[in-house]
């Protein structure tokens, strides 16, 4: 048996091949799950931090609008998340919000059970996703492109249809989840949600064989094709999954709101990337944990708030926020990410 | 992917094609009979997608395609979009078509003033509705710089409503400010006049600002943002996308003064007792445009003043009331059946009779177009014309503006 | 032994030499159709005005196809063009006198944003699209600092040589017609040869001895004066400045390039076929106008048209190579698409 010896940050390894904790850290920090990890840290060290931004913080108030903001930033976020994963990029974002929040609003209105109404506006939001999976898995069109292209025409198609009628009011029971008068075992529903989500969110994309799947595709096609994954059809739901996701999101606004017109999904599309890069997943697919996106949610929801807070102009609020981005993208580097 | 699949895609993709070509020139719509015999007028929309818009727009189209003006002209819609290059295009486009009217909603006050000096030389009436242009050819209709009908020389929508908002508070507190979408001039207007008058009270503490896009569900975010970090404000001034303020304020539990514009929910805080004021700017501004352009057409150049101010609108906590139907009577000024984000203001009973609130929901025609009255009541004064046109008329340069205009000591034009 | 590498590489992976031409057609035949149904089109007047208009477009398209080609991505051209715009807008109202000296400083701190992309890119190794998000965010912020609402005056001493014409030809033309020959220039130089063989297939491109890493940086540093130079066009059209003002080409650029047929994995794509590519777009609701078709349809013909384009590639290799895929690239769309 002989001694291993390495050197790592100064530290030897003994002779037992234990492994320094150092070394070990570095290790899973360099995991997604570590990154993860890391991410949960940030935000939670950023709850005391935020009285630096304001003497009102930390509070109860802000913690529950971090909550419920970063609730829709995640799930637009999950589906987001998934396609990236997969390799590709989603860029019909705002056009899928759009179209569930108005279908839900529009059905409910004309007299449909809320459930039904929603089920509905969802199946039409992940037509969109639909038409970009079909394309996407059957082409080697770029998916840029591809959901560029299918976003802008259901944008199109929804103001054409919804001419005279743009705004829409939300059926009362969606309205009720927001207002503060629900209590779910003490807690806000938005943070039941949120829960729900994380948890639903996470098993889907880590331990589902679809999930699964994803990873594997986002890594090395030829591989997972070997592998005996079928391909196609996981390429094909990865944008489908992604079209009933955000229209969720665009549910949720509408609740939130109660009510909404055509241009709800605008703001959410670059920051859904943006939370996902920071999140710790990789751009170019193959590794990535829905844990950290929904913590990069929260951190840069928070992070928001206390730059809002601070009261600086508009626009060193945007270079701040770009900066972070950057900072997030380094800190993933750092710590040995994928790129 | 193989030979058989690409010649398959290829093939679906070209019969997906040929139906939404035909699709699409199905929906070519030229309103009335015979085409070539008729002049065109264009109703030339930048944003959309938002009740404001549309109400502009179907108020401008119900005008349009009134029986008198449909026997004489065709009218179309086009939507630009937010791109300023494409509402460039658009415009050229339709200069090329003939158009003799142009009435449009312009996404920049400066990056279209080449085309519509092209319009001009063309032949081509522009109008321009609520918001500004500052090329010289064109008319502009607009309540950015208006007043209050009960006394004039109380101008700015943005002073007015800080006013309000002040008095409510009897003169000290926090205050937080809503703004619209950073980066344009009808938003630095609005803040800039209300800031001055802001800063006239010393107890007065603005403590914080952001910028709700004049979008409902984004003054709701920012504005729940916003109350995490000041719980202790007073009262919130606002831009459109109040009624997105007043629901964070009721998910935080705080009924405090709210100036805003005009949604339909606003109004009916205030009709139960919300301290508040509500004012801005009309979508029925759309309707008024054309008719305005019509006159100019009918009448000449000469026919209608070029810098056309609309007043405030003005309800407050005691005059807000509920209509019984869809007119505006008895003094009432908003509406059961409508949306919250619904804009009330679409009547004006001078210059735009025929208004309906079927027409500003659903673009119906109007069925008899009434005259326009003299607008001399609704000019625009001098010393205002550098907040829309850039530059002051001949005679006039920029200065503090101290008298017959509340708030005094705002930059404006001066007579030389 | 590198340069037969290299040559043997190229080779391999020679740019798609017929795609300016298919994109050229794509556009010449939209345009003639205009004409037919609009003929006034056609006129001098009409043709230097839509030239004009898409100039910024077409410059700008160049940058991202540059970029592509590389085998990366640029979402800064958005934020560059408004912050090359305000800048100019701002100095050139104080400064009249100095329009073009102001020009060519644009056109540095161009070159000095792409030079800050492409050390971020290749030096720290951080993702294309990640970066270029961000930078594209605090470029937009630094122009709402500089100009918080739309103003500034651009002279029209600048305005009329940017948008007039020589004779009848669109000085707007002259203009394009050099940054397509600027671009085959490039090709035809090592730093442009080795740009596409990096964005074909860099391990490749690596073991042939190309320097990557500056190769990379000089790309974006090229890019980054291209989208000052179309901030600097759509300062000349609009004749003012606006801190917005290039929010929209963070699309339409990329829209461009699909339509000029570049490829979104690297490796290929031509700049003079974006040119055209921008045409096309432009071209598109002008065409659908003159037919009369109600407006919001025209954003869904957009779509389809740019879709229907996407499969213009694969007709081309159903003509060339029927059935035979191209040499490897490890790309990620030729292998899901070769499940079948």
């Amino acid at each position: 048996m002989t001694h291993l010896t390495t050197r790592t940050e100064g530290f030897e390894v003994d002779s037992h091949d234990h492994v320094s904790w150092p070394h070990r850290l570095r290790t899973y920090m360099g995991t997604s799950g570590g990154q993860a990890a890391l991410m949960w840290a940030l935000v939670i060290l950023l709850v005391p931090t935020s009285r630096l931004f304001s003497s009102n913080f930390p509070s109860a108030a802000m913690v529950n609008s971090t909550i419920l903001l970063g609730l829709f930033l995640a799930v637009v976020a999950f589906g987001q998340g998934l396609v990236i994963l997969s390799g590709g990029i989603d860029l019909s974002v705002p056009a899928a919000i759009a179209l569930g929040a108005f279908f839900t609003g529009y059905l409910a209105s004309q007299g449909l059970p809320t459930p039904l109404a929603i089920i509905l506006g969802l199946l039409t939001s992940s037509l969109v996703g639909l038409v970009n999976g079909i394309i996407v898995s059957s082409t080697n069109f770029p998916p840029f492109i591809v959901t560029l292209a299918v976003g802008t025409i259901g944008a199109a198609l929804l103001l054409g249809l919804s001419q005279g009628q743009p705004g829409q009011n939300s059926p009362p029971e969606l309205v009720a989840l927001f207002n503060g008068d629900l209590n779910v075992l003490g807690a806000a529903p938005s943070l039941i949600m949120l829960l729900a989500v994380l948890i639903l969110g996470y098993l889907i994309q880590s331990r589902t064989t679809f999930g699964r799947s994803v990873y594997a595709i986002g890594n090395s096609i030829r591989a997972a094709r070997i592998a005996g994954i079928r391909v196609r059809l996981s390429a094909f739901l990865v944008y489908w999954v992604a079209g009933i996701a955000y229209g969720l999101a665009g549910v949720l606004l509408l609740g939130y709101g109660s009510g909404s017109d055509l241009n709800i999904g605008n703001s959410w599309l670059l920051p859904s990337i943006a939370v996902v890069v920071v999140g710790g997943s990789s751009i170019s697919g193959g590794t990535g944990n829905y844990s950290g996106t929904v913590a990069a949610a929260l951190l840069i929801t928070l992070l928001s708030i206390d730059i809002s807070a601070a009261g600086f102009p508009e626009g060193v609020k945007q270079v701040l926020y770009g900066a972070i981005v950057l900072l997030a993208l380094l800190l993933s580097k750092i710590g040995g990410g994928r790129r | 992917m193989n030979f058989k699949k690409k010649l398959t895609l290829v093939g679906a993709m070209t019969v997906v094609a040929a139906f939404a070509l035909a699709a699409c020139s199905a929906d070519v719509s030229p309103s009335g009979g015979a085409d070539g015999a008729k002049e065109k007028i264009y109703i030339n929309l930048s944003y959309s997608g938002n009740n404001w818009q549309d109400e502009g727009a179907n108020l401008a189209m119900a005008v349009a395609q009134a029986p008198e003006v449909a026997a004489k002209y065709d009218v179309q819609k086009v939507i630009s979009g937010s791109d300023p290059q494409k509402q460039i295009s658009d415009l050229q486009s339709m200069i090329a078509s003939g158009a003799k009217l142009i009435v449009l909603y312009p996404i920049s006050p400066t990056a279209l003033n080449p085309v519509i000096q092209q319009g001009c030389d063309a032949g081509v009436t522009f109008v321009a509705y609520d918001g500004t242009v500052e090329a010289p050819c064109a008319w502009n209709i607009s309540y950015i710089t208006g007043a209050r009908t009960e006394n004039p020389e109380k101008a700015f929508f943005g002073a007015q409503t800080a006013q309000a908002l002040v008095d409510l508070l009897g003169g000290t507190g926090e205050v937080m400010m809503n703004r619209g979408v950073a980066g344009t001039s009808t938003d630095t207007v609005h803040y800039d006049t209300a800031m001055s008058v802001f800063n006239e009270y010393p107890g007065i503490e603005v403590v914080n600002e952001f910028y709700g896009n004049w979008d409902s569900s984004v003054s709701q975010q920012e504005t729940a943002k916003a109350l995490a970090a000041h719980p202790g404000v007073d009262g919130i001034w606002s831009q459109a996308g109040e009624d997105g303020v007043i629901k964070a304020l009721e998910a935080a539990g705080m009924e405090i003064p709210v100036t805003g514009e005009n949604s339909n929910y606003l109004r009916e805080k205030l009709s139960a007792g919300w301290p508040g004021v509500s004012s801005g700017s009309a979508p029925a501004q759309g309707g008024v445009a054309v008719k305005l352009g019509l006159k100019i057409l009918a009448d000449g150049a000469d026919s209608v003043p070029k810098d056309i101010e609309m007043p405030l609108p003005w309800v407050t906590t005691e005059t807000a009331k509920v209509c019984p139907d869809a007119e505006f009577v008895d003094g009432c000024n908003f509406f059961s059946q409508a949306d919250d984000s619904f804009v009330t203001e679409i009547f004006e009973k001078n210059v735009l009779p025929e208004s309906s609130y079927t027409a500003a929901t659903t673009g119906a025609p109007v069925s008899a177009l009434q005259a326009l009255p003299s607008m001399d009541t609704l000019v625009q004064p001098e010393s205002r014309r550098i907040y829309t046109r850039g530059v002051c008329d001949a005679g006039w340069t920029p200065g503090p503006v101290e008298e017959g205009q509340v708030p005094a000591g705002l930059p404006g034009c001066v007579k030389e | 032994m590198n340069l037969q590498v290299s040559q043997s590489l190229l080779r391999r992976l020679a740019p798609r030499a017929k795609a300016p031409y298919i994109a050229a057609a794509i556009f010449i035949v939209l345009y003639g159709l205009l004409i037919v149904v609009s003929p006034v089109a056609g006129s001098a007047f009409l043709i230097n005005n839509f030239v004009v208009l898409m100039s910024p477009l077409a410059i700008a398209a160049v940058g991202t196809t540059l970029i592509l080609v590389l085998g990366g991505f640029d979402l800064s051209v958005a934020g560059t063009i408004s912050l090359a715009n305000v800048v100019a807008a701002t100095a050139m109202q104080r400064s009249p006198e100095n329009i073009w000296l102001i020009a060519l400083g644009v056109i540095a701190m161009g070159a000095f944003i792409g030079l800050i992309n492409g050390l971020l890119v290749s030096i720290l190794a951080l993702p294309a699209l990640g970066v270029t998000l961000a930078t594209n965010i605090v470029l937009a912020g630094i122009a709402l600092v500089i100009m918080p609402a739309p103003g500034g005056r651009v002279p029209v001493e600048f305005t009329s040589v940017l948008t007039g014409m020589l004779g009848s030809v669109p000085i707007a033309a002259i203009v394009l017609l050099g940054l397509g020959a600027f671009w085959v220039a490039l090709m035809k130089t090592r730093t442009g040869m080795s740009i596409v063989a990096i964005g074909g297939d860099g391990t490749a491109a690596k073991l042939s001895g190309i320097p990557i890493r500056s190769v990379s940086t000089v790309a974006y540093v090229i890019a980054g004066m291209l989208y000052s130079v179309a901030g600097l066009y759509l300062s000349g059209l609009t004749a003012t400045g606006s801190p917005t003002a290039g929010s929209s080409f963070l699309l339409t650029a990329f829209t461009a390039a699909a339509l000029g047929l570049v490829s979104f994995q690297g490796g290929r794509g031509s700049g003079v076929a974006a040119i055209f590519g921008a045409g096309t777009i432009l071209v598109i609701p002008k065409f659908l106008f003159a037919l009369g078709i109600a407006d919001f349809w025209v954003g869904a013909c957009q779509g389809l048209i740019v879709l229907i384009a996407l499969t213009i590639p694969s007709i081309g290799r159903l003509t060339k190579h029927a059935g035979r895929r191209n040499a490897s690239r490890n790309s990620r769309g030729s292998q899901l698409a070769a499940s079948a």
